[in-house]
């Protein structure tokens, strides 16, 4: 018979194919009569029940078949992982089960404190390490939070990480399984971590400690101090200790961070006595291992307690795909992005202003040619720079919208993943500020249908123009794809007056969700309730903001390349000697945000004659719409959309955007919930489709399509052909 | 000269290949009639052959509506099929024939049905295919026109 929860000391955990990896481990120490806290293991076959009885199999495998992984994005995996997710949170477990292990539980006092591991099949195996790649989760008490996290851990074997190296990890619906460690808590005063082999030297091993729990130094929010150990006898080599001294200790179901006093802070957390017992300890498990291992511990009373144990691989860390690392570096801490929302906003953003005005004072026409070269390097460096910032800093901090939208799912359970996104919407973005502007105007148009007749009607009408050139010029073209910027606006402005405008939808559900959302914390957690939501909705705010700053850059550096350009063909054009003036300046010297965004690069190798009538993506703006395609692969083409169109474009940003209120439905190449084109497409309440590979290409211009915004998809009615 | 393969082309033939039985579906007289036939394919793709007897109600209403469907489909029952399976549907215009060629296309494909094929009964059926339909991951179609 299956055993669905078994003592850690018992013989059975010690099959990893029954209890996973870690579990199977921490089995070994303690029958090596190492100190391990005491706690239980919830083997795979509770999790395969679980999967199989709730459906939750059936519809991961839907989930997958919406795209190949090769495919998808970074956003496209965790808007999945979060989907896989929300269905976990929201499935009961099996009656029997949650019976044998309330049971269980109920051996031990109801104040007992739990940690709940994961103990995949996938990890910590010998040839390969991805630590972190699963969820644990610290300080839980009472059975209903028990049940609630085992899920959350079963949830994490199809974490956004877990799927991002799903080909390393082999993972698959079948074979594929998440063991979960349900273990006391051991509140150590002191705690870290040890690899026994130094990377950087394999004579020494590293220990690194932290004041209270190991969470905030594992989740890389504390820094730890660090003593070298010489391997072979054990002496201290040298140490460092951290200068900005932190700890973590429970709250409530979870954790939290505080500084460590002064007076206690410029000691250093281990003593002589502490490096003697942790090397003793880590000599014996490395010696039964036989490989250099990663080693969780804790220091409580004195008593050291080893909490896991894995080999250092050669595969941990390092990972040749560069972007995919960058990407898995993505996932911040609420401590980290704090700290980058405060940088964004007091900083950054102000700088990027006042520099892109102080750029855009200083003129080109006065300009000698040698000046204006050195201006155009000089507005270079200027968009390289905070183009470097941008990736470094704003690109991370929109994880703030994606912890929220987790930790929101955790607590409020929704039936929509999304709807989190009612919260933290805002009609304070540039873009619909801009946007709103444009619609003005074109309600000013239907107010006065003689404009052009009416010279103080077009008076008027041209001093709202000039106002709004004046304020978002780098926003209405691209500045040498579309020189006559005020006919293209025209055009925009003409074609949205002639649609009924409207007010931007409100969202009534806004208010009831926002109280729903703050009972679900308790008094003494409202504060940060607010602080989580206030980080969101900053997150959402500058994930479209930070795009049209820096677009004001790369249109100013484009200004001063245009007038140089300009005046090589004028030059030309008066020397009889010079024929096919080629301009040597090449674009790609000068490479330039928009121009880049657009470019599409895909091989048309492969369509050459398939016809597409149904393209699958990702539902990201709920709604149908059917009408035709308007395909957007160059900036210029922006120009050309007409009212009741369906946008279809490669990736749209912010500097695009004001096109929307034209259009009808939105289809994007780029997926993701979290992607511009799928924020905007929520603000003004349309259908939108992300994350169609080839888009731009298997859609032609004036196609008859429908964007079903509910199941992602798009259908072909009629070819231009 | 032998045709170049495109990936559409050898996405279909693989499938064609995988499989033997089709679904096809003829028009009777007041209901779709659906039939599991045993099929051959051209090279080319442009021909779907398959043998019936001539009493066979299929066969009747070739007879009356020359325009068929077929369906060929990788399913295995499992949840799995959401992700994996691939639907074929073919839409073309049959004509019955018992040239050579055709019988050795067939033959060649299903040796162990030769007395079926040798019955003065049965006669092949040659679908000149106007178009694939062709149904991945659950809802992404493509078209191929072969006309």
């Amino acid at each position: 018979m299956n055993q669905f929860i078994l003592p850690l000391n018992h013989q059975d955990c010690g099959d990893p194919a029954n209890c996973g990896n870690k579990a199977a481990m921490l089995h070994q120490l303690i029958t090596q009569k190492i100190k391990v806290p005491e706690g239980l293991c919830l083997t795979n076959e509770a999790y395969q029940q679980f999967i199989t009885l709730s459906g939750i199999r059936d519809m991961i495998v839907m989930e997958l078949s919406r795209k190949n992984f090769q495919e998808m994005r970074w956003e496209e995996i965790w808007d999945a992982s979060l989907r896989i997710r929300n269905v976990f949170i929201k499935k009961e477990i099996p009656a029997y089960l949650k019976n044998t292990i309330e049971k269980k539980i109920k051996k031990y006092s109801p104040e007992t404190r739990w940690v709940i591991r994961s103990s995949s099949n996938l990890e910590d195996a010998s040839d390969r390490s991805f630590a972190g790649i699963h969820e644990s989760y610290v300080h839980i008490t009472g059975i209903a939070q028990i049940l609630h996290h085992i899920k959350l851990v079963w949830a994490s074997l199809w974490s956004d990480a877990a799927m991002a190296y799903q080909k390393e990890l082999s993972l698959n619906i079948t074979q594929s399984s998440m063991a979960v460690i349900i273990q006391k808590l051991v509140q150590g005063e002191k705690s870290g971590i040890v690899f026994t082999a130094n990377p950087n030297n394999p004579n020494q091993a590293v220990i690194e400690a932290v004041y209270g729990l190991n969470k905030g130094l594992v989740d890389g929010d504390i820094e730890p101090d660090r003593f070298f150990l010489n391997r072979d006898s054990g002496q201290l080599v040298s140490q460092s200790l951290a200068l900005n001294k932190k700890y973590c200790i429970p709250h409530h179901n979870g954790t939290k961070i505080l500084p460590v006093p002064p007076e206690k802070a410029k000691q250093a957390i281990l003593d002589k006595e502490d490096l003697k017992t942790i090397y003793k300890t880590f000599s014996k498990i490395e010696k039964i291992q036989r490989v250099p291992q990663d080693i969780e511990w804790t220091i409580n009373q004195k008593i050291l307690y080893i909490l896991q144990s894995r080999p250092i691989t050669k595969a941990q860390i390092k990972d040749k795909d560069t972007r995919r690392s960058w990407d898995l570096s993505l996932r911040r801490s609420y401590e980290n992005l704090r700290q980058l929302c405060r940088e964004i906003e007091n900083q950054f953003i102000p700088a990027m202003i006042k520099e892109a005005k102080h750029i855009s004072q200083r003129q080109l026409i006065p300009l000698n040619d040698q000046a204006l070269k050195q201006e155009i390097q000089f507005r270079k460096n200027a968009y390289e720079k905070w183009k470097q910032i941008y990736w470094e800093t704003f690109i991370p901090f929109a994880h703030g919208m994606r912890l929220f939208g987790e930790i929101y799912n955790n607590r409020l359970m929704p039936d929509d993943a999304y709807e989190f996104m009612d919260l933290i919407s805002s009609n304070q973005l540039v873009s619909i500020k801009r946007n709103q502007m444009l619609e003005d105007m074109a309600k000013f148009f239907q107010k006065n249908p003689n404009i052009s007749t009416d010279k103080q009607q077009k008076e008027l009408f041209e001093k709202k123009l000039d106002q709004f050139i004046k304020e978002f010029s780098w926003l209405s073209c691209d500045f040498h794809q579309c020189p006559d910027q005020k006919e293209s606006l025209i055009h925009i402005i003409k074609e949205l007056a002639k649609k009924p405008i409207t007010e931007k939808p409100f969202i009534p559900k806004k208010n009831i969700l926002l109280k729903r959302y703050f009972q679900a914390f308790p008094e003494d957690e409202q504060d940060y309730a607010k602080d989580l939501l206030n980080l969101a909705q900053k997150s959402y705010q500058f994930r479209d903001d930070d795009n049209i700053y820096l677009g004001r850059f790369d249109t100013l550096l484009k200004q001063a390349i245009e007038e140089y350009k300009k005046r090589k063909i004028d030059a030309c054009a008066k020397d009889q000697n010079c024929k096919n003036f080629e301009d040597n300046m090449q674009q790609t010297k000068f490479s330039s945000h928009s121009s880049k965004r657009t470019n599409v690069s895909t091989s048309q190798k492969d369509l050459i004659d398939w016809q597409p009538r149904q393209l699958r993506g990702q539902p990201a703006g709920k709604g149908i719409a059917k009408g035709y395609a308007r395909v957007i692969k160059k900036v210029s083409d922006l120009n050309k959309v007409k009212k009741d169109d369906i946008l279809i474009c490669d990736a749209i940003d912010p500097n695009m955007t004001f096109v929307i209120p034209l259009v009808k439905g939105i289809v994007e190449r780029r997926g993701g919930m979290l992607i511009h084109g799928a924020i905007i497409a929520r603000e003004y309440g349309l259908p939108c489709v992300t994350g169609i590979p080839k888009a731009t290409e298997l859609i032609k211009n004036n196609d008859l399509i429908t964007v079903d915004g509910y199941f992602g998809l798009v259908i072909i009615h009629s070819k231009n052909e | 000269m032998k045709e170049n393969i495109t990936p559409s082309r050898g996405k279909i033939k693989e499938l064609l290949e995988k499989q033997n039985l089709a679904v096809l579906a003829t028009q009777g007289d007041n209901y779709p009639y659906n039939t599991l036939v045993a099929y051959a394919f051209s090279e080319d793709l442009r021909i779907i052959i398959f043998a019936t007897m001539k009493h066979t109600r299929k066969y009747n209403n070739l007879a009356k509506h020359a325009n068929v469907s077929l369906l060929i489909d990788s399913r295995t029952n499992k949840t799995e099929d959401f992700k994996e399976a691939i639907a074929l549907t073919v839409l073309g215009k049959t004509k019955p024939s018992n040239q050579p060629e055709y019988r050795h296309m067939f033959l060649h494909r299903f040796p162990h049905l030769k007395d079926f094929l040798d019955d003065p009964q049965t006669t092949i059926i040659v679908v000149e295919i106007d178009k694939y339909i062709y149904v991945q991951r659950f809802q992404e179609v493509l078209e191929l026109k072969m006309q």
